[in-house]
Order: C-alpha cells, then structure tokens, then sequence
C-alpha cells in the first residue's frame, strides 16, 4: 500500500516537474487519438449505409394464380420456418394492384380498364443474411404454385463485391493509422525517457529493481494516454454531434441510420487504446535503459 | 569481505581496464586505492558493484561469486554496497532529504523510521539544514556529502568511495575523510580510490597501488608513494 502510493507519488511529481514533455506527450496523443476517432466515426457511418444497400437485397417468390389459400398458408409456414429468413410478408394480387396505383400516382387512370388483375400474388422475403440469397431463392425454383423467382441476383453479387471491398480498404486504412499513432506516442515516451536516463542509471546503481523503476514510469505513461484519450474523445463527440445536426438540417432526406453510432463504445475503445498504448510504451520504452 | 581472483577487464577493442588483479580485503579493513589516472580504479570499483562484468577471473562479494549472480539479484548485492561515486550521481529531481530517503525505499521501507534515519545521517555529515535543498543548489562538498549519506544510511557491510575527495578544498577533504574515517570504526569495510597524497600518507592505512591495471604494490600500513 504505502509502495502503491509511492509509485504515484513519483510519477505526478515526475509528470509536474517535465511539464513541457507531459505536455508535448499529452497532446501527441489527443491528435493522433483524435484522427483515429474520426476515421472510425466515418468508417462506422459508411458500414451502416453499406448494411443499409444490403438490405435492400430482397428475395421475391412470385405465385401463380392457381395456388389456394391453403397452399399459401404452408408455404408461409415453411418461408418462416427457415433459419437465414428474417422477416416474410406475404402480398395478395389486391395488394400488389393498390401498391401499383399508389406508384403511378396520377398516371393511374390506365389500369381502369384492365379486366381482371394481371398482377400475381407473391411472398416478399428479408434475410438475415442478404449474402444468402441465392441459397434460399434456389429452393423455391420449380415448385408447383411458384410462377418465378427474383432476387436481382446480378445486382446483389455486384453490391456485395463492392461493399467487402470498401469494408476491407477502411479496416486496413484504421489498422495502419492505428500502427501509426502507437509509433508517434511511443517515440514521444521514448524521448522523455531518453531525457531521464541518467536517473534510471543513478537509480540503478542505488540498487532499485528494475520494476522498483518502472512503475512510476508505466503510472506515468498511464496518465498522460488517458488524459490524452479523454480530451480526444470529448472532441470527437462534440465534433460528431456537430456535423450530425448540420446534415441533419441540411440534407434530411439522407437515410443514414446516424442515432445507432455507439459514441460511447467508440470513446471506451480510444480510451483503451491511449492507456495502453502509454503505460506498454512506458514499460517497454525503459527496457534499454535498465540493463546497468 | 571482496576477493579477485586473476580478474582481468579489456574495454573492447583493446583499452586495458584491469589485468590479472588478485586480492583479499578483510572484513573491516580501510583500503585506499591509488595510482594515475587511467590506472583501472574506477573499472576495479565498476566490477565490484557488477557495472561491469569481468572478461577473465572471479570475483567474490560478501561470499558470493558475481559471475554466477543473476541479473535480477544485482539490486539486491547493490544495496549492501554503499557506493560513493566521484560525480556524486544525485537524483536531480529529488530534494537532499528524499535522495538519501529513496535508498531506504529501494528496499522497501519508506516509513518513520526510515525518515528520522534519514534526517539523523544528514545531520551527521552536517546539512541538517539544508535537507528541503535541491542537488544544483548545493556545493560540490556538500552534494558529495549528500552522496555519502546515501551511500550509507542503509548501514551496509561495504562502503565503496570512488575519489570522494576529488575536486573538493583541503578542509572539506579533511571533513570527508573524517566522515569515512568513523564509518569505518563501526565495522565497515571503506574501499577508497584517491589521487590525494597527503590524506594517504598522514592515515597509513593499507595501500593497494595500480598502474596499467596491474597490482603493483599492495602495503598493509602504506603511503600514497613508494617509502
Ligand atoms: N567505458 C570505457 N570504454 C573504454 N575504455 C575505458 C572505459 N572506461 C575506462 N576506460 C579505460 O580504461 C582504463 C582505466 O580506466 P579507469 O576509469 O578505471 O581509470 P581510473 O584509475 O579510475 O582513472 P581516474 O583516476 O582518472 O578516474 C583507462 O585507460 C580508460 O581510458
Ligand atoms: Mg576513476
């Protein structure tokens, strides 16, 4: 216990008296942690859009009109009954002619005078899976009461190719900015323990141990990654809100599903990140200098 | 207490540090060291304290063999070693008082009592008033005194003094040798590595004389010269 506050007690005198590096360390890491909340931010916002255009990938099982009440309520039944399915919605040749008038808006007078209704009845299926696709739609080819089946299976190959490819580009762009700023704060780190290596030696030969140093140093470390971390996290938030309310007033028919950002997981994760990324840099960056 | 046996040190490439040093200090002993400048005091006193290791030869500490010692053991052999070095080497962001404080805490005891030892050896090599100082606001007498205190609050079986009187006034000397003088009267072993003549001679204490790294006198009541 009283060596638990000795250790702090060294580092915040330590960190008080090279206030000019804590300073230099604390805002190294805010920038860096600051760049790198904003990437995420944006790479969060372009996979929510991706997940969005994924969605839309839809499959349509079309009846024929022969097929009774009876042979659509077993096929509804079965439709549900699948693990990948998550939602199916059923539209009757009624509703399938009221969504078309409702889409031609003014233009509807030329259904007027059709005889009967043209339009089949068909079931509208959602998947939890949208890459799925073309394994549900296969089970529905070739049924008896099943007309045809649709599910844009061109289109959907081609947004799936697209969004994995702007899904792995951002993942690799916040791996490289990651590695990025662990190098910049650990260089920080090991410039101010460069600048106190006489001390270690001094300290050494006085016959500390080599953790005896290091705590304070890793306590040190600790402090200015999370004052660092706190201070961009803040900003970020802020920032996000910010430009959040401009699109909101600005561009409302954007369908951005914004409110579902988890600020503050992402705050957690900087905030991880900042206090690792200085207490390890701390630890590890003494390594040379302790073997006196 | 310290034992070289054919211990030879070579800075690389070739700088002879120590060559084919054999020795026995006794227990209690008081040893000067002696010889020019580039004569291997500072290597024999790196080797002690295991700074340096050895390129041939054994040395032994307190009856343990320093080539077979850990390296996570070598604190544990330093804090039995008080050690006095010629730059002083004082923490320089730590005030006197905490300076001989932190050798008491590298061995884990930084409560009352260790802080009225404290304040009681710095009182004994007098700067009981300038405890709350910092090391640049102390002469250099007085921060090698400082030094001293460190070196020795602990109470160590062995006290080292790399030139404690190297660049200090005659009477400042005379103060320091005293200081060393009564350390060694209660039962420390004080190796001591000095150019300073005089003290030498008017102590007739044992002389140990380097030169090149080589032992090439060893005198039980000797002077800094040849008699
Ligand atoms: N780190 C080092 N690297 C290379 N050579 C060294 C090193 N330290 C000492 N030497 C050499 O080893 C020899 C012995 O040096 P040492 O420091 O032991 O001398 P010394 O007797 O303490 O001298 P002084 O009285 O000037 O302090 C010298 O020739 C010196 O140049
Ligand atoms: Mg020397």
């Amino acid at each position: 216990m009283a060596k638990i506050s000795f250790f702090f007690g060294e580092a915040f005198r330590s960190l008080w008296r090279n206030y000019f590096m804590t300073i230099a360390a604390v805002v190294t890491v805010l920038l860096t942690m600051f760049v790198l909340g904003v990437v995420m931010v944006f790479v969060w916002n372009i996979n929510a859009v991706l997940k969005d255009v994924e969605q839309k990938v839809e499959i349509t099982v079309f009846l024929k009109d022969s097929a009774t009440a009876s042979d659509i309520e077993t096929i509804q039944k079965e439709i549900l009954g699948m693990p990948e399915v998550k939602d199916s919605q059923f539209v009757s040749k009624e509703q399938a002619l009221e969504r078309l008038k409702a889409d031609l808006k003014e233009h509807q007078d030329i259904l007027k005078d059709l005889p009967s209704n043209p339009l089949p009845a068909s079931f509208e299926v959602s998947l939890k899976d949208p890459q799925q696709a073309s394994l549900v739609a296969a089970r529905f080819e070739g049924r008896s009461i099943v007309d045809e089946v649709r599910f844009g299976k061109e289109i959907a190959e081609r947004i799936f190719r697209v969004t994995s490819v702007i899904r792995n580009v951002s993942l690799v762009f916040i791996l490289l900015l990651g590695g990025v700023a662990v190098l910049l704060i650990s260089n920080t780190i090991r410039l101010s323990i460069y600048a106190r290596r006489r001390e270690v030696e001094i300290m050494k030969l006085v016959g500390a141990t080599n953790w005896f140093i290091r705590w304070p140093f890793v306590i040190e470390g600790l402090t200015v990654g999370l004052s660092g971390a706190i201070l961009a996290v803040v900003m970020v938030v802020l920032g996000t809100n910010f430009v959040i309310d401009r699109i909101r007033e600005n561009l409302l028919f954007l369908s951005v599903p914004f409110d579902a950002l988890p600020l503050w997981q992402l705050g957690l994760v900087i905030l991880g990140v900042g206090a690792a990324i200085g207490a390890i840099g701390s630890g590890l960056g003494l390594r040379r200098f302790l073997n006196v | 207490m310290i034992k070289f046996e054919d211990v030879t040190k070579i800075y690389p490439p070739d700088t002879i540090g120590l060559e084919s040093v054999s020795l026995h200090i006794e227990k209690g002993e008081f040893v000067f060291l002696v010889g020019a400048s580039g004569s291997g005091k500072s290597t024999f006193i790196r080797l002690l304290i295991k700074e340096l290791e050895p390129d041939r030869g054994r040395i032994t500490v307190g009856g343990r063999d320093l080539s077979t010692l850990r390296r996570w053991k070598v604190p544990y052999l330093r804090r039995n070693i008080g050690c006095v070095f010629q730059d002083f080497k004082l923490l320089p962001n730590k005030s006197v008082f905490d300076n001989v404080l932190y050798a008491l805490q590298v061995t884990g005891n930084a409560g009352g009592a260790s802080r009225r030892k404290v304040t009681e050896i710095l009182g004994l090599v007098g700067l009981g008033h300038k405890t709350a100082n910092y090391p640049d606001e102390l002469s250099g007498g007085e921060q090698q005194r400082v030094s001293i205190a460190r070196a020795f609050v602990n109470h160590p079986p062995l006290l080292i003094a790399d030139e404690p009187t190297g660049n200090l006034d005659p009477d400042t000397s005379a103060g320091i040798m005293q200081l060393l003088y009564r350390i060694n009267k209660t039962g420390t072993t004080v190796v001591m590595a000095t150019h300073d003549r005089e003290m030498v001679d008017r102590m007739r204490r044992r002389v140990i004389a380097l030169e090149q790294g080589q032992v090439i006198r060893d005198q039980k009541r000797g002077g800094y010269g040849e008699d």
